[in-house]
């Protein structure tokens, strides 16, 4: 990444710091370049290939779609789900096979997104502007947030207020595998984007030009978010093989990047270790960052000089 | 529908698109001299604009598009999703067949299609025939297609192909 985005990424760090009371965050570029360790130890959907940036509060944007800087923007007022319910086999990242995107509506304080099928409906509605409160239980989602939930027989309604964020409110009429935690994963999946990406995923329908909606440059290999609401958004690397919607288990590998000896690991958390393991039963660990900011997903970078077309060539987990 | 053939049927869907004409996002010009119109063909549908004829050899159908009188190549069924964007002077189609692997046309109940004129969607009921379930799809002046939907029985989404960026005109 090239001087001037890092200084803008840095000072816009060190804004946020000033304003806000979190752990120790540091920023997405730069963090989890891997070299191999001294010491060795979803949703959907296909992908759908775009990059996703996190958007700072009062900050500054990043967006490196296509490569290019963008000027700071606003903040993160909008999600894209890469995670939907399923009426038949649980959360996925694939739209193939659940409901489909029925509608797109956007003011200048709400967004709504609905998909639809014979047996489930499901709305995401994110509010820009102050919402009452919704009655009901509290129940995990990500990163240790808590929603509130109020879910019965026929359907539901989950609220939460992501951090440094709109509210998101889920809906759900119909038959829903997994009760709640299929809800709980559309919160998980969910990406916090800025009006930019917005408009590129939404301007046509929910179908895009198959272009990468948001991308993370993690130095020897850059991780972006491809598809569109369509058919879902997937997770992929340049010149990778295959394409992944973060559905649990908890992590999984995309590449090789275009030199072919680098790895990204791509997690459903977004902090901590991941333990890679090789084919060859070697082992090592890896350190993961958020993937952007204000997302549930993390990433890191491992090296391996390997390819085998359509096979897995490893498989990760978090650390214990 | 299982997970792992929701999955290869999306990724069929892409590498199908992709090679199908999407790529390039250009609308192909049907020749002049191209092939002719098959004999002895079942009419499956029929408009002003055009017709869609279905060729049972005693090797295997095909069906063909034919656009203002001019034909395309006579295609036979093949699983996966197949968009053929095609233009006739100023008269543009596009051409979507799908089937499964098992070469199931019932795959599609019906379709959606999106685009600057419709973009909330409309249903278009498929044309059904040589194992695949047919779309023609006739732009009106002006319109730009975002993209279609195939739609299962049950409501829930079989594929969607996108065409963003096919030309308005």
């Amino acid at each position: 990444m090239n001087d001037a985005l890092e200084d803008r990424l840095r000072r816009t760090y060190d804004a946020v710091a000033e304003r806000t009371s979190v752990d120790a965050f540091e920023p997405p570029t730069g963090v989890g370049l891997g070299r191999r360790p001294s010491s060795p130890r979803r949703l959907a959907a296909p992908a759908l290939v775009a990059a996703v940036v996190a958007v700072l509060v009062g900050g500054l944007v990043v967006i490196d779609r296509r490569g290019e800087e963008s000027p700071a923007s606003s903040a993160a007022g909008h999600v894209l789900p890469t995670l939907l319910p399923n009426a038949d086999v649980g959360p996925t990242g694939l739209s193939g096979g659940g409901p489909r995107l029925v509608s797109i509506a956007s003011t200048a304080d709400t967004d709504v997104i609905e998909y639809a099928s014979d047996d489930l409906d499901v709305s995401i509605r994110v509010d820009r502007a102050p919402v009452p409160d919704v009655a009901g239980e509290p129940v995990s989602v990500r990163d240790g947030e808590v929603a509130t939930v109020d879910a019965h027989d026929e359907g539901g309604l989950l609220r939460w207020n992501a951090t440094n964020g709109p509210a998101v409110t889920i809906e759900w009429t119909g038959t829903l595998i997994g009760g709640v935690d299929g809800i709980v994963e559309v919160v998980h999946g969910l990406l916090l984007v800025d009006e930019a990406t917005w408009a590129t995923a939404t301007e046509h329908g929910g179908f895009t030009e198959e272009e990468a909606l948001l991308r993370r440059d993690l130095g020897p290999i850059e991780v972006f978010v491809h598809g569109d609401l369509q058919s879902g958004l997937w997770f992929g690397v340049d010149a990778g093989l295959n394409y992944r919607g973060l559905v649990p288990p908890s992590c999984v590998l995309l590449g090789p990047g275009g030199d072919l000896d680098t790895w990204a690991v791509m997690t459903r958390f977004s902090s901590g270790t991941a333990t890679v393991m090789w084919r060859d039963e070697i082992v090592e660990d890896v350190q993961i960052s958020p993937f952007v900011t204000g997302s549930a997903f993390g990433v890191g970078v491992v090296e391996r000089s390997e390819v085998d077309l359509g096979r897995s060539v490893g498989e990760c987990e978090e650390a214990s | 529908m299982t997970r792992d053939v929701i999955w290869a049927v999306a990724v069929a869907s892409l590498i199908v698109s992709a090679c199908s004409g999407d790529e390039g996002r250009e609308w192909g010009a049907i020749r002049e001299f191209g092939p002719s119109v098959v004999a002895n063909a079942t009419e499956l549908a029929a408009t002003d604009d055009f017709r869609l004829l279905l060729d049972e050899r005693s090797a295997g159908s095909c069906v063909q598009l034919v656009v203002n009188d001019v034909p395309w190549d006579c295609i036979e069924a093949s699983s996966g999703v197949r968009s053929i964007p095609l233009r006739v002077d100023d008269l543009r189609v596009v051409w979507l067949t799908v089937s499964d692997e098992d070469g199931i046309a019932a795959v599609a109940d019906h379709f959606v299609v999106w685009s600057s004129v419709d973009p909330d969607g409309r249903r278009i009921e498929p044309i059904t025939a040589g194992g695949s379930a047919h779309l023609v799809w006739v732009m009106q002046p002006g319109e730009a297609p975002w993209g279609v939907q195939t739609v299962a029985a049950d409501g829930t989404l079989y594929t969607a192909t996108s065409m963003v960026g096919l030309p308005a005109s």
